[in-house]
């Protein structure tokens, strides 16, 4: 059954994949969060802008629940880290496996896994993060949050349709597909009226400039590790366990 | 024998629909997935998947 393959297929790819990302992010992106977070705390926004949603919003820890610092924070985080990761996998051995059943284009293999994961990376992190709204650490000035999602969103599903059509579609359409690509940055991200830090403090302010493009480089060196692992993975299961199941 | 061919070519178009239709449920899942784990404003799910949006750069806080 083709639906059940699909979804092992994707857990196999996910739990690898999750596990490979959370053991980086565990090393390399954590400490990062952690050092912002000290800044963050020491902010109290409440003050800035009493009665206001927005702020009241962005960061009031409410009594809902939230892992204890240490091994459950730890735990939280890998196993986010693995659903985000087989929800991608799902998405891209779907994607996969319709290719292979509608399209005339040669059939998906490892080398054109890892140009999948790599359109994928496009699509998740470097057309609505790292060229849109940036990745934030903590305690980063940003636009109202439901604004920047739907415009996350937006881009996302563009950029993928757009080099669906590139791709798929006849030569005369296909700058229809570089169009729709671009839209959302004709568009425009949502970004903050002022740029920079929730704290004001200007050895704050240092310290979270450095941790700020730390992050940028450290999450782009791990979505890429991850994005490619993931499209080689995918396509390896999607031969095996998908397609030869039919 | 022109009959038995039809049957066969009924069928396997048949089995092709349903597949493409369970690769499309496949599809929603994995959207839905995301959607809840990186984008849902509960609290909770903030709370535990916090810093797996930020690695993921999605939009949180």
């Amino acid at each position: 059954m083709t639906l059940r393959n699909l979804i092992l297929s994707a857990l196999l790819v996910g739990v690898i994949s999750g596990l490979g990302y959370g053991l980086f992010q565990q090393l390399q992106v954590n400490p990062i969060i952690y050092a912002a977070e000290v800044f963050e705390v020491a902010e109290p926004a409440a003050d800035h802008h009493t009665g206001d949603a927005q702020a009241a919003h962005s960061h009031a820890h409410s009594e809902a629940w939230a892992p204890d610092d240490g091994l459950p924070r730890i735990l939280s985080t890998l196993a986010a880290n693995i659903s985000i990761s087989f929800a991608f996998a799902l998405i891209m051995i779907s994607l996969m496996a319709l290719h292979n059943q509608k399209s005339r284009k040669p059939k998906v293999n490892i080398y054109t896994g890892i140009v999948w994961g790599l359109a994928a990376m496009f699509c998740l992190f470097g057309a609505p993060s790292l060229l849109g709204l940036h990745p934030e650490i903590p305690g980063t000035n940003a636009a109202a949050l439901e604004n920047r999602q739907l415009w996350w969103l937006f881009c996302s599903i563009t950029s993928a349709i757009g080099i669906a059509v590139v791709y798929y579609a006849p030569i005369k359409f296909k700058i229809a597909g570089l169009i729709l690509a671009a839209l959302p940055h004709l568009i425009g991200a949502p970004m903050p009226t002022e740029h920079g830090f929730a704290n004001t403090d200007p050895i704050a302010i240092q310290a979270l400039t450095e941790l700020s493009s730390q992050f940028y480089l450290m999450t782009a060196i791990g979505m890429l590790i991850l994005f490619i692992s993931m499209g080689a993975l995918a396509s390896f299961s999607l031969t095996k366990f998908v397609d030869r199941a039919d | 024998m022109q009959n038995a061919q039809q049957v066969t070519t009924l069928h396997s178009s048949d089995v092709s629909v349903s597949v493409t239709k369970q690769i499309l449920i496949a599809l929603t899942l994995g959207v839905s997935l995301v959607l809840f784990v990186g984008f849902v404003p509960m609290e909770v799910v903030h709370n535990a998947a916090h810093d797996a949006r930020h690695a993921f750069a999605f939009p949180c806080h």
